[in-house]
């Protein structure tokens, strides 16, 4: 299909004798309007400004998406010149995204006699000289064109706009355009910032709130003398906007924060807390539990933090929900850990706990020292919900990153759980602070089991002892769940009964327990540089299971990167390329190319089932090896021909590269000779030679002209 | 181990008298039967009684037939205000429209079901947002959820543009949530790799429709039963709106309406039409275009069209000469123009092209499609003979994705065409249209970039891009998913999972890190190195967009949890109040979108609730045909909020457009192009619009376009995939049972028991050669999936052909497998295998080919082939706990 039949790389004239900006222009003129688009794109990628005037001609042409495209370039090219045909194509051309375009030229070019149109546009369709579709029942083009309209205005400095702008955002019938409106008045000097600070005392909370953002937003100073205005507006949201025109240490700080709404108190202690000891102080009597959660924080942080913070930290957590409870488990950890770590024991051991706590509890403990914590996470390893494996797997790899006298403990507890492969490969022992599985969890109590009350946030907790009963028969209602909990239910005696409180059912992962175990385990081991771990890692390089295998693979890449491994263990690594995972193969080749342990594995592995592994074999390959880059841009898979075409131009060989282009040609597939273009000169020189002879045919002529567009 | 079984509750509480009780609709299918929701306090053990005085139904129990009985599926208890509360929702008995009866669907009917209680299978609602680390999904809060989002996001739109920036969202779950969504993705981010969660590509689903200068929902519900005869298309009403079919079209029926279904397939609706009167035009898939024309032939040969109408409301060679009856001005049709394949110069232009058309011919049409030829001859006579006394049969068409997802372009302009000569339009009884899927939640909140979308094809104006084809290139660093499974949803799923699978978990930057920035840096580095990052947004943690390749996943709330607004399939706008507490963390989509949109920099979503972004959105409804812009006027005219005012509509709701006449007062509009209705002569009042399709159709004459249908534009695909030895085709479909993706049927134990796995329905003929009995378990299997490639380079219209794209080499064949139980019935037509369409486990689409209709850019989803291998018994062929094998279609 292609006309090009044989390619030369020759060297580019010195006089520059292929000129883009004709080769390219003069396909504006094409039959084809695919062709025309594509040159109105690339002529306005050149970026010079000689294709202005070729495109001001384009703007006439019968396709719209030709003179869509022309006007699109035109952002990059035009001139003041231009300025009159552009606006006629604002006013004539019927295509919306044409308008928009030329609105946006017109604005750049900051041409005054547009604005006439434009404040028209901000307020109606202007009808009677505007040509539109006519597109009945689909998105009216006008409300587009109307905000690209009132942005221009703002960026042309419109003073006379203010006015039109306005009236545009108190069109009952119009869209809502505050947000739209307000920036660009915001953008004109004095009469739009006048008429900002006059909307900022507007009885509605949203139009202040927009005129406020609108002014922050511009950074203009013009806000200093009504910050306290704005301070003690009735909108805790505009009270809240406020604090961006203020600095720590002005008086309405302390104001707001001690301000009546939560939320202006939070942001205000959000904003200046670091700065202000003394708000993040007073932020711990606040009767918020969200302002206290972050004055905690910044005062557990503090070197002097007050000595009663721990204990009244542990008060809290007794009653607070997750927010607060969460910054306190953090808080106590950091304060004191040896006293934190019994309760975060209690709070991470419990199944009753949110699994946030439970995960934040975990993750605390890996400050202690405390030999007990580590027992306690290594049990956490082995619990049936996945999310807190993870957790107290990530701790207990802190601990040997802290490599003090308890990191082989806790390179122990890693260890035994990669290492771990129980009878059945399925069930892993439950951790004795553990609870039972997610069926114990959520069964439906029996008549004669407490009533229970589910809260707001969907946790299960026992009902007020004192409360009225709610039980309107002793068997209602029943369900088929417990039904069928009650006909299933292994050892139905054994079956644990719900603590009374069981909280949020987490995410609990796939079934199978022990392997899900031993590859997150695995993964978390190979962030650290342990020859201990690593040696732990090597030995599941046979696993049977190949999600294992997998996870060996993908560790093995990290530990290289560590360089604790020793060659004859990296060689132990080159069985994975014969693996029946593609996934094994393609980062047991990745291994190998990184450490420089290459064999001649690599060479079969060019013509593996999985495009990946092609890939990485490809970019492996050596200068001399140009015969196999270019076999590869034969290749099936997208991703193989790509990274052919960028090793090829890494290796920079010009006669690679010439046979690259020849077989993108060849072959129809010329959605990578852009980047190539403009990387290399050569490249792009020859692709202009093709263009300029007469007979290539329009298929190469239009991936020419795409390479040469917009990336 | 023995398998679970369902036992059925036995009692249920009736509502007190003081019980709350909310307006509202069902959630599922297009219908929208009204419901109430009953809701009382559960502390304090109050529940109503069997005396009329002591029940909130006011009705002495046990009561009449049909009365307000209340069924246990009908009941569930809930939190409202942190209190537990009873809910009964049953279907409204005194609604006046859409279920007139209070009758209700098997879906609708357990809706109670739906609604999150932890005590029951919706136990696994996503209840906090959540992050992958160490490849398992944290739960994590809010805030860390989405700076992540919003931080990685900028990244991508900031190094690879707004392109790479993939948006792929439901486009009906309600209008507060369709507006956030695109005014982010649209008019924020302005990406062009956007799409809705049925199409590859932001295209029209009826190309042919449109064209014609129809609305897909112009006709009303009681138009559907006023037709004397009925031409239904690819749907069965029964099966997927079943209230239309129970309380409107069953009445046409017993009213001596004649009911004929072209379809591949028997079913419970088809064989009451045929029980009474009505029949069956069982074709094979894909044939739809051949018959409808034979059917028009035959009309025109025998001078039976509509001419006063055709006289009147088509488009003449003078009116159809410039834009294809668009008006002289560029539009989006005008590339069809420029191919030349479809415009007419009228009546008498397309009749001759018709009779020109050797595969019209009703013999041949008959031949292709493996049908009684008589068949055609009575639709003909059925749809347009005009009696002795002159008077002609009122006629109405229906279509639904069965026959639009099997050749998009040519069917519909097929069809279109024949509605027009049997003068179906805008009349009582006589109208075309969609009989729809899923309500109608959409409203834009900014129209599609289509300058940035690469598909600039010969002769018309660029196409929204196929987003499936630009991922599979490598292109889309970013994928956020809303509510949607993506993969199973699409055309050759297995091959597209492959590319999810390479673009994310085979990627080398996977999460390995607690902290914030770590997390942040490694997705970076991931979108940086040509792989991608997925968001999940969703109420279920679905397989495997969700559980395998979301890197944040982000709880929605849904029906009952916000209060929300959407249409149904005759326009009508219902409000659908917030009745009880969202589980856990759970947002509603619209504010998960503005808090992401407000922390990557973006303006304008500061909404307060719900009703603020309708009452934002409602400006962009104007001249849809859901229109509800005057109804906020009114509303605060009146110093109501939007959702106040739609709230004292009830279940009756208002049917769009909705006009306000000069007095104030707000007028429906009972069906789009009522050519009979009359308008104010003084013009609309104040801001009212009045759209051309209230009294016209979308064209720009305001008549209707007669088209060309012509079939070698398919022909060339169809020949290539229609069965070869040992394959039979592979084509699916609702059933009334199950809803989408059985999101919600999958966590009800009954519908779990009823319909375990994915099936095939089999001709006995079919099934005894594959050596295959009902109850057995088969693999269904292909190794020639086409798959369309990577970007292609197209300067002629016959680039895209599928011939040609063959032989250029832009068809990958690929392969794929899917298993099911077998139902042996002959229902079916010889020949063809019937699946459930979208069961997440065994997706009937993994074996429909990856190739977009060129003209519209729709997949065909119906069209597929493969084999059939035994696998071997399954479970259920001996036992009569799950599953059924007793025919479907009896009466």
């Amino acid at each position: 299909m292609s006309a090009v039949s044989s390619i030369t790389l020759a060297k580019p004239s010195p006089t520059g004798s292929l000129d883009a900006l004709s080769l390219i222009s003069r396909h504006l003129a094409s039959d084809n309007a695919v062709i025309r688009c594509a040159a109105a794109r690339a002529l306005g990628a050149l970026n010079d400004p000689r294709a202005a005037s070729m495109l001001v001609d384009a703007l006439m042409d019968e396709d719209p998406d030709v003179r869509d495209d022309a006007m699109m370039a035109l952002r990059r090219c035009a001139a003041p010149e231009h300025a009159q045909t552009i606006l006629e194509s604002l006013l004539g051309d019927p295509v919306k995204d044409v308008k928009i375009a030329a609105i946006q030229v017109l604005a750049k070019l900051n041409a005054v006699i547009a604005i006439p149109v434009l404040r028209g546009l901000a307020l109606d369709r202007m009808e009677d000289k505007i040509a539109w579709e006519d597109q009945a029942g689909m998105w009216d083009d006008w409300l587009e064109v109307q905000i690209a309209a009132i942005a221009a205005l703002g960026k042309m400095q419109d003073r006379g706009a203010v006015e039109p702008i306005l009236a545009a955002t108190q069109d009952e019938l119009g869209q809502e355009l505050e947000d739209v409106a307000f920036a660009a008045l915001a953008q004109i000097p004095e009469t739009g910032t006048a008429a900002l600070l006059g909307i900022v005392r507007h009885p509605s909370d949203k139009t202040r709130r927009f005129a406020l953002n609108a002014l922050l937003n511009a950074k203009l100073s013009v806000l200093g003398p009504m910050i306290d205005v704005l301070a003690n507006d009735v909108s805790p949201q505009i009270r809240i906007l406020s604090l961006r025109a203020c600095s720590a240490d002005h008086g309405c700080v302390e104001q707001l924060g001690q301000d009546s709404d939560p939320q202006v108190r939070f942001a205000t202690l959000d904003r200046f807390g670091a700065q202000r000891p003394d708000l993040a102080l007073a932020g711990l009597a606040d009767t918020s539990e969200a302002v206290r959660a972050l004055a905690l924080s910044l005062v557990s942080e503090h070197p002097e933090p007050p000595k009663d913070l721990f204990s009244n930290a542990a008060a809290w957590l007794a009653g607070a929900r997750s927010e607060l409870a969460i910054a306190c488990i953090t808080a106590m950890a950091k304060l004191d850990a040896p006293r934190a770590a019994p309760v975060l024991i209690d709070i991470s051991g419990k199944p009753e706990q949110q699994a946030e706590l439970r995960i934040a509890a975990i993750a605390a403990l890996s400050a202690s020292s405390d030999p007990d914590v580590i027992q306690h996470m290594a049990a956490m390893v082995h619990n049936p919900d996945r999310q807190l494996r993870a957790a107290a797997l990530k701790a207990l790899a802190r601990v040997i990153q802290r490599d003090d006298q308890l990191a082989p403990m806790a390179e122990d507890a890693i260890i035994a759980a990669i290492n771990h492969i129980s009878a059945d490969n399925d069930v892993i022992p439950m951790a004795v602070q553990g609870g039972q599985g997610d069926l114990g969890a959520t069964r439906v109590e029996g008549p004669t089991d407490p009533r229970i009350m589910i809260t707001r946030d969907g946790d299960i907790v026992a009902e007020n002892p004192d409360a009225e009963s709610i039980v309107v028969k002793p068997d209602f209602p029943r369900s088929t769940l417990q039904h069928l909990q009650d006909q299933n239910a292994p050892g139905q005696g054994d079956t644990p009964k719900i603590p009374q409180g069981r909280r949020r059912v987490a995410i609990a992962g796939p079934d199978n327990f022990a392997t899900d175990l031993r590859i997150t385990a695995i993964g978390i081991a190979a962030s650290i540089k342990s020859t201990g771990l690593a040696k732990a890692i090597l030995e599941c390089v046979d696993d049977p299971h190949p999600d294992v295998r997998t996870a060996v693979y993908r560790a093995g890449l990290q530990l290289v990167d560590h360089h604790i491994l020793k060659q004859p263990q990296r060689r132990a690594f080159a069985k994975g390329l014969k693996d029946t995972q593609p996934q094994v193969r393609a980062d047991a080749l990745r291994m190998l190319l990184k450490t420089g342990d290459v064999d001649q594995g690599i060479i079969k592995l060019s013509a593996d089932p999985d495009p990946i592994v092609r890939m990485i074999c490809v970019q492996s390959y050596a200068v001399d090896q140009t015969c196999q880059l270019l076999d590869a841009l034969h290749d099936s898979a997208e991703i193989v021909r790509r990274a052919a075409l960028h090793r090829i131009m890494a290796i920079q060989s010009r006669f690679a590269m010439s046979k690259a282009i020849q077989i993108a040609f060849d072959m129809g597939e010329t959605a990578g000779l852009g980047s190539v273009i403009n990387a290399e000169q050569d490249a792009r020189h020859l692709c202009l030679e093709i263009l300029a002879r007469p007979n290539t045919s329009s298929h190469d002529v239009l991936s020419i002209l795409i390479a040469f567009g917009p990336r | 181990m023995s398998t679970p079984y369902y036992i059925p509750e036995e009692s249920v509480p009736l509502p007190p008298p003081d019980a709350d009780v909310i307006s509202t609709a069902c959630d599922y299918c297009v219908v929208a039967c009204g419901y109430k929701v009953y809701r009382w306090p559960v502390r304090g053990g109050k529940v109503g009684g069997p005396k009329a005085e002591e029940n909130a139904f006011g009705e002495d129990f046990p009561t009449y037939v049909l009365g307000p009985w209340i069924a246990p599926t009908q009941h569930n208890i809930v939190l409202h205000n942190g209190e537990p509360h009873h809910v009964i929702i049953i279907p409204d008995k005194d609604t006046e429209f859409v279920n007139p009866r209070g009758n209700s669907s098997i879906r609708g009917g357990a809706i109670a079901q739906k609604v999150y209680n932890p005590q029951t299978p919706t136990r696994d609602r996503l209840k906090s947002p959540m992050v992958r680390m160490f490849g398992v999904l944290m739960p994590v809060t809010w805030d860390f959820a989405l700076d992540i989002a919003a931080e990685v996001g900028k990244h991508v739109l900031e190094k690879h543009g707004t392109n790479a920036y993939g948006v792929k969202t439901f486009s009906y779950g309600y209008m507060e949530n369709t507006y956030a969504i695109t005014k982010y993705a649209l008019r924020n981010i302005s990406t062009a790799n956007f799409t809705f969660h049925d199409t590859p590509s932001d295209v029209s689903s009826t190309p042919g429709f449109r064209d014609a200068g129809f609305d897909n929902f112009g006709p009303s519900y009681e138009d559907w039963r006023d037709a004397e005869t009925l031409l239904m298309c690819g749907t069965d009403p029964y099966e997927s709106k079943t209230i239309l079919y129970t309380d409107w079209i069953m009445q046409g029926i017993q009213n001596g309406q004649k009911a004929i279904f072209l379809l591949p397939r028997s079913t419970a609706g088809v064989a009451y039409a045929v029980k009474n009167g009505g029949m069956l035009i069982d074709i094979q898939p894909g044939t739809d275009l051949p018959v409808v024309l034979a059917i028009a032939r035959v009309i025109v040969e025998n001078g039976w069209e509509d001419a006063e109408w055709i006289q009147n409301w088509v488009n003449s060679k003078w009116e159809s000469s410039s834009g294809f009856g668009q008006g002289t001005r560029n539009t989006p049709w005008q590339w069809r123009t420029t191919w030349g394949q479809f415009q007419t110069d009228g009546f008498e232009d397309w009749k001759e092209w018709l009779l020109a058309q050797d595969y019209a011919i009703p013999e041949n049409a008959a031949e292709i499609a493996q049908i009684d030829v008589q068949k055609i001859y009575t639709a003909a006579e059925w749809m347009a003979k005009p009696r002795e006394d002159g008077t002609r049969p009122k006629t109405s068409i229906m279509i639904e994705k069965g026959f639009y997802w099997s050749n998009n372009t040519g069917n519909t302009n097929a069809i279109s065409s024949l509605g027009i000569i049997c003068g179906c339009g805008g009349r009582p009884g006589q109208v075309i249209g969609r009989a729809g899927g899923h309500q109608r939640g959409g409203l834009r909140g900014g129209s599609y970039p289509r300058n940035k979308s690469p598909e600039k094809l010969p002769g018309r104006r660029r196409r929204a891009m196929d987003t499936d084809r630009y991922l599979m290139s490598g292109h889309t660093r970013l994928a956020h998913v809303i509510g949607t499974t993506w993969v199973q949803a699409m055309c050759g799923s297995q091959s597209l999972q492959a590319k999810f699978d390479e673009l994310t978990t085979r990627n080398p930057h996977q999460v390995q890190s607690f902290d914030k920035a770590d997390i942040i840096e490694t997705l970076k580095r991931r979108a940086d190195s040509g792989g991608m990052v997925v968001w999940d947004q969703d109420i279920y943690l679905v397989d495997p967009i969700g559980a395998r390749y979301a890197d944040i996943v982000f709880p929605a709330s849904g029906w009952g949890e916000e209060t929300f607004t959407r249409a149904n399939g005759e326009r009508r706008i219902r409000l659908y109040p917030k009745f009880y507490d969202a589980p856990g963390e759970v947002k509603p989509d619209w504010w998960i979108i503005a808090q992401l949109s407000k922390k990557m920099g973006f303006e304008g979503f500061d909404w307060k609730d719900s009703n603020e972004v309708l009452e934002e959105g409602s400006r962009h409804s104007r001249g849809s045909r859901k229109d509800f812009h005057m109804v906020k006027v009114a509303a605060h005219r009146e110093g109501k909020t939007l959702h106040e005012k739609l709230g004292e509509f009830g279940t009756n709701g208002i049917q769009g457009p909705v006009l306000m006449l000069a007095d104030g007062s707000l007028e429906e509009t009972k069906r789009l192009h009522d050519v009979n209705r009359v308008l104010p002569k003084n013009g609309p009042a104040g801001a009212t619009v009045f759209n051309k399709k209230l009294t016209h159709f979308n064209t720009q004459t305001g008549k209707c376009n007669l088209q060309k249908a012509p079939w070698d534009l398919f022909s060339s695909y169809w020949n290539w995939l229609k069965p070869r030895e040992g394959e039979i085709w592979m084509t699916s479909g609702r059933i009334n049972e199950r809803w989408q993706s059985g999101y919600d049927d999958r966590r009800r134990p009954y519908i779990v028991q009823r319909w375990p796995e994915n099936w095939i329905e089999l001709h006995p003929n079919d099934a005894a050669k594959f050596g295959v009995e009902s109850g057995d378990y088969v693999m269904l299997h292909s190794d020639r999936i086409p798959v369309q490639k990577d970007t292609i380079v197209g300067v002629e219209a016959s680039d895209f052909d599928f011939d040609s794209l063959l032989k250029n080499g832009h068809i990958e064949l690929t392969r794929a497998a899917i298993t099911a139980v077998a139902i042996v019935t002959p229902a079916i037509k010889q020949g063809v295998g019937f699946m459930d369409f979208l069961h997440t486990n065994q997706p009937a689409n993994a074996l429909s080919g990856r190739v977009v209709d060129w003209i519209s850019g729709n997949y065909n989803y119906k069209m597929g082939v493969g084999m059939v291998t035994r696998m071997g018994e399954s479970p259920y062929k001996h036992q009569f706990r799950s599953m059924s094998f007793a025919r479907r279609d009896i009466a």
